[in-house]
């Protein structure tokens, strides 16, 4: 086409200009390339590169971040083992003074001697349990700004919590990097909690995500029908509390009234003449979730428990299926702290735990975890904690009270338990001859022992055996119906019989054992097994030494599974960091290539685009200086 | 026939070769003229002399000067016109944006939110440390800064805009009014018989004026039979005959910036462009840069809302004595839902908790807010009331009331008694500003609350369970990885990498377009040159040919002469 064309001086000059342009553009480029060592500038040089590379960016500036928490956390953990291994030979050292000091060579001297010994070790763990990471205590839990454990006498008490806190490691991947003093000493006792559903009522005021124990109410639609052919779909999804849910229903005009039950249980719905059914709708269950699904229930439909929780803010008086607790308050006993709970200012489930938490009794109150329960724990180690009645029975229907047939044998004589040995630890013969052997080493509790004994299958029912409790003992009563006596001998070896104070012969027809004087709930810990050696050895006895040696035993334990986990944690540390590690190296590889200029491809080019320019600048020179004006004369 | 028609002949001649030169040195003169379209010299026997027995021509005339143009061509070439400067507007303003918004070396946006979230993560691992909650405090700010800073390039690069605008309506309106003034002398020179488009150089001026106009907006041309044209822009016509509809340019305000905008004196119509610079400044303005703004404005708002939510319903290592709403109400006694408040609000309840900090007791008291649009909605005063009815009791040093321009302040004149917020399911505080780390609801204002930069203690961590709880910290950085973002469900981070990428293709996407316009527009020039424009060399040649006839004339002149002089001799 071009060929076709009049060239005129003014396209020679355009098209000088603009290729002239085009080189000088290039070389700039090449210029960038080089000089920045990039191949774009901005993201229009090539947009799905450039996302690609900000996104590769960001990903290796998150790992970069989570390479730094590994680290912290790495030395953090490294810290926690190194303080959980120099427990465990504290641990072992404590044990091999105790055996020493139980052989027949020990003296009350010698003792006394190891007594002091101990008494140093106590401090030295104190220091070890309240070492420091940085500014903060390593055993607090989410307490870290003061020291989690403190001496009070022969007790150690533990103020932190049992909070794990977390951080995070990989996108969305939270890692616990401290164990707390709970897990690692003992730092709670086991639970005087709730012995069950302390079962709060619900209100009209009471939050959906409260129902069901917590697990709240789906939002979504119900579906009602009459029974009668017609049917409605209510949508409850914008609903937040029973009021809501109530007013809905109501204002649907579909049934005749919805309402809460008196009792504060559930709902209830209404319509005259009709036969109501209620449907989830789609798959979704909050039909179910507010107890109102069913079929064919009349015309009045009345729905199930719907369990709210109880929250800090429930009221005292609407435990208990509404019918509250008894006001007279509890006492609570922990080692030689004690201190009686007065409910006149207590009205709220919150004000009863910060009454406890207040008492100064190094006890923990707190809502249990599914939020059925209130649980009050000891903080304090070696002592026992007993929680009374204050002349009502407040701590009854709170449930803090074991039955008799609950009271685990590990309490029996203050924590002496039921000294069992492996096989038969007794045998009962009747007045009429039946005689059986029972062996108590699986019983947990007393109600345990009186079922071992009455479902004996040799006892046939000629002995019953009962749990009394005030004083705590065991009734066994000979029903074989003929007179004679009653006897209960030990076997192998074992203290059993004579633990529960059975170990006679009647022919009364009745043996009632002796008070078994159950300890407290006691906080089973390192410092625990360390204050009861104390005790035996100031006091050379040699039953609390023994004790204290199986204390020491489940605190080393506890110590070798904290460690555990501990490992266990380094060791995710570790492979997570190894998977950071390779995707930052990957990434980078990625980042390299597709946006780092490659130095010799560019500097070739610009030498081609130059050569291109200069040669252009000299045609045109020589092109735009002829014209034929020149040869006119 | 005579020798004095022979010398008339010569005369003629001598004359229409006179004005052929004097036309080419005109096109010479021209050679570097933009537009210039070259003319020639159209020549005609004149009629003969009939009245003998044959016709015997009686020379040469100068019909007349025709200018050497395509019309179709110069139609195509206006179009293509308006493309380039449509395009190289539009490929300015992405460039410019690409400029303020650049992110590839650091500094920008995404920068300043990694390592906002970077400290974040500090401070999960470091909670109880004074230090790493001044840092975050300090990233915050930076962060909203850099918040600050785009929205500021970006509305200046809008008002730079409008600047452009404004100069382009004014040309527009000078341009309108050349080709009006030119359409009257044309149409003047050329009437009474002469012929059309005889009127070469007014002509050559206004096709260069179109050129120009093409330049700015979309220029549809319509020749008349009178040799005026009519210009139409988009729907519109700017010239019709000798009259030039006048634009008349407006101020006008759309809350932050004051722009630009041109009626029609006539009928008040906005002047509504196809095509040309002015419709892509007038896009750049009034589009690209306002959809950046809400972007911008959408990350600014998922920050303002979400940490908001999650930080009034934490705590820090300490907790408020005094507390002030940072956003207020139309009116104490207006139910919340309506009373302009920045952020939704809803039925529901959020717990106040008062810490006494000599035991480490807790007391809960719950805040129902009844908001379902019945006639006893809460309003910020029953709010302040509930506070002081419910925890006052208890509590009476703790006290809540509603400011004069509308501010809810809660107090507590008693040191060891302190108070925060948990478990907000109504909107409250974050629509209130109550406890949040942000104040603010957009790019342009999203700020850090002060109270925090004065006190990073107050810094939510946790929820309660020591200086070391870093939950509330944990569910910070858990909004790093929500999807809450546009359909695709992005994250924050994502969604303005997507907005600086999609600024990209569009940026890309116009650089090649102007490429090939600027190609296709350079290839249209040259074919207009080679049917318009003057070649210094033809023209020599042509001179060259003219010389030599009008010697020849001349030449015939004194052989006729000598012929005269040869009769006259033997007479």
């Amino acid at each position: 086409m071009a060929g076709m064309l009049r060239v005129t001086n003014a396209v020679l000059h355009n098209s000088t200009l603009s290729s002239l342009q085009d080189n000088l553009r290039a070389i700039a480029e090449d210029n960038r390339k080089i000089s920045t060592g990039k191949q774009f500038a901005v993201a229009s040089d090539n947009p799905l590169s450039v996302r690609r590379l900000i996104a590769w960016e960001t990903v290796i500036e998150r790992n970069e971040k989570y390479q730094s928490n590994i680290e912290f956390a790495s030395s953090r953990l490294g810290a926690t083992e190194s303080a959980l291994d120099q427990m465990n030979d504290m641990i072992i050292r404590a044990r091999e003074i105790a055996l020493q000091q139980i052989n027949g060579t020990a003296t009350d001297q010698t003792r006394a001697n190891s007594a002091v010994e101990i008494d140093s070790l106590i401090n030295e763990s104190l220091t070890l349990v309240n070492r420091q990471f940085g500014d903060r205590y390593l055993f607090g839990g989410t307490r870290v700004d003061e020291a989690p454990f403190e001496r009070a006498g022969n007790f150690v008490a533990y103020l932190g919590n049992d909070n794990e806190p977390a951080i995070e490691i990989a996108p969305t991947m939270m890692f616990e990097s401290s164990i707390s003093g709970v897990r690692a000493f003992g730092g709670f006792s086991s639970q005087i909690s709730s012995a069950s559903d302390l079962d709060p009522v619900a209100v009209m005021t009471t939050s959906l995500n409260m129902l069901n124990n917590g697990r709240g109410v789906e939002p979504g639609m119900v579906e009602i029908r009459d029974g009668l052919g017609e049917r409605m779909l209510i949508d409850l999804s914008a609903a937040k509390t029973l009021d809501d849910v109530v007013n809905m229903l109501n204002n649907s005009g579909f049934i005749d009234s919805a309402a809460l039950l008196p009792d504060g249980k559930g709902l209830q719905l209404q319509k005259a003449g009709a036969n109501l059914t209620v449907l989830d709708v789609n798959g979704g269950s909050t039909a179910s979730d507010l107890g109102l699904v069913g079929d064919g229930m009349g015309p009045v439909a009345l729905g199930g428990d719907v369990d709210p929780m109880i929250m800090p803010i429930t009221p005292l008086n609407e435990l208990v299926g509404g019918s509250g607790v008894d006001t007279s308050g509890f006492t609570i006993t922990n080692g030689t702290l004690s201190a009686t709970i007065d409910f006149t200012s207590v009205t709220t489930v919150e004000d009863l735990l910060n009454a406890v938490n207040t008492s100064g009794t190094n006890t923990v109150a707190r809502l249990n975890a599914d939020g059925r329960s209130i649980e009050i724990m000891s903080t304090l180690a070696g002592a026992d904690l007993f929680i009374e009645e204050n002349g009502g029975t407040t701590a009854a229907d709170l449930g803090f009270l074991l039955t008799a047939d609950d009271t685990p044998v590990e309490r029996f004589h203050g924590g002496g338990g039921l000294l069992s040995v492996p096989g038969a630890d007794f045998r009962i013969t009747a007045a009429d001859a039946t005689e059986f052997d029972v062996d108590v080493s699986s019983a947990q509790t007393l109600g345990d022992v009186v079922a071992l004994i009455n479902d004996n299958p040799a006892n046939g029912g000629a002995v019953v055996a009962q749990a009394l409790s005030g004083p705590l003992r065991i009734e066994l009563t000979d029903a074989s119906g003929v007179p004679g006596d009653l006897s209960v001998a030990h076997l192998n070896g074992s203290f059993s019989a004579s633990t529960l104070g059975i170990d006679t012969t009647t022919s009364s027809g009745s043996i009632v054992g002796a008070d078994l004087a159950p300890g407290g709930v006691r906080l089973e810990s390192v410092f625990d097994g360390f204050a009861l050696l104390y005790e035996g050895l100031s006091t050379s006895d040699d039953l609390t030494i023994e004790e204290a040696m199986r204390a020491l035993d489940r605190a080393e334990t506890g110590v070798l599974q904290a460690r555990a986990t501990v490992g266990g944690r380094v060791r995710r540390l570790e492979i997570s960091e190894r998977r950071t590690e390779i995707e930052t190296f990957e990434f980078r590889e990625l980042m390299s290539q597709e946006g780092d200029t490659d130095i010799a491809e560019a500097v070739l080019e610009f030498q081609r685009h130059e050569f291109v320019y200069q040669a252009s600048l000299q045609t045109s020179a020589g092109l735009l200086q002829s014209t034929i004006l020149d040869f006119l004369n | 026939m005579s020798l004095f028609s022979s010398l008339n002949l010569a005369r003629q001649s001598l004359g229409a070769h006179q004005t052929a030169i004097q036309t080419v040195g005109q096109n010479i003169a021209n050679a570097n003229t933009e537009g210039y379209a070259r003319q020639r010299a159209v020549l005609r026997p004149t009629a003969p002399d009939d009245r003998i027995f044959a016709f015997v021509g009686t020379g040469v005339e100068v019909t007349r000067i025709e200018r050497i143009v395509d019309e179709h061509l110069e139609t195509t070439l206006r179009g293509a016109n308006s493309d380039l400067g449509n395009l190289t507007e539009r490929n300015r303003v992405f460039s410019m944006v690409e400029t303020i918004l650049s992110d590839l070396d650091g500094g920008g946006l995404s920068d300043a939110m990694a390592r906002f979230f970077d400290s974040v993560e500090d401070l999960a691992n470091e909670p109880q440390d004074p230090s790493v909650r001044g840092l975050v405090v300090e990233e915050a700010r930076t962060l909203t800064e850099t918040f600050h800073y785009l929205d500021a390039q970006i509305r200046n690069l809008r008002g730079s805009l409008n600047t452009d605008i404004e100069t382009v309506y004014a040309d527009v309106n000078r341009i309108s009014q050349e080709i009006a003034d030119l359409n009257r002398n044309i149409g003047t020179a050329e009437a009474g018989g002469v012929a059309p488009g005889s009127a070469n150089d007014l002509r050559t001026q206004r096709d260069a004026l179109l050129t120009e106009l093409s330049e700015l907006v979309d220029v549809k041309v319509i020749e008349q039979t009178n040799g005026m044209v009519q210009v139409v822009t988009g729907s519109d016509v700017l010239v019709v005959g000798s009259r030039a509809r006048t634009l008349e340019v407006e101020w006008q305000s759309d809350g932050d910036i004051s722009f630009h905008t041109a009626r029609f004196e006539d009928d008040g119509m906005l002047l509504r462009p196809n095509g040309g610079r002015l419709q892509a400044l007038l896009n750049g303005r009034d589009g690209l840069m306002v959809q950046l703004r809400q972007d911008l404005d959408q990350v600014a708002q998922q920050f303002l809302t979400e940490f908001n939510a999650i930080h009034a319903g934490g705590e820090g290592t300490s907790l408020y004595t005094e507390l002030a709403a940072t956003n207020a109400v139309t009116g104490a006694d207006l139910r919340l839902s309506e009373a302009g408040l920045p952020f939704p609000i809803e039925d529901g309840q959020f717990t106040f908790q008062v810490r006494n900090e000599g035991d480490g007791t807790r007391e809960s008291y719950v805040i129902a807010l009844d908001l379902d649009g019945t006639d006893d909605d809460t309003t910020l005063q029953d709010l302040a009331d509930m506070i002081n009815t419910q925890v006052g009791v208890d509590h009476p040093e703790i006290s809540a009331r509603v400011t004069v321009d509308g501010h809810l302040e809660i107090q507590s004149s008693d040191d060891s008694l302190k108070f925060t917020f948990r478990d907000d399911n109504t909107g409250a505080l974050t629509a209130l500003g109550l406890g949040t780390l942000f104040t603010g609801t957009s790019a342009l204002n999203i700020d850090v609350r002060s109270q925090l930069m004065d006190n990073p203690t107050l810094l939510a961590s946790g929820r309660g369970a020591g200086s070391g709880d870093n939950t509330a910290v944990l569910d910070m950085l858990g909004f790093r990885d929500k999807g809450l973002l546009g359909p695709d469900e992005k994250t924050v981070e994502e969604f303005y990498v997507s907005i600086v990428a999609q600024v990209g293709v569009r940026g890309a996407e116009a650089r090649d377009l102007l490429l090939n316009q600027e190609a296709i527009t350079t290839n249209l020039q040259n074919q207009r040159e080679s049917v318009s424009g003057v070649n210094v060399d033809e023209e020599a040649i042509e001179l060259i040919q003219l010389q030599r006839a009008y010697q020849g004339s001349a030449r015939f002149l004194t052989i006729v002469d000598r012929l005269l002089e040869t009769l006259l001799n033997s007479v």
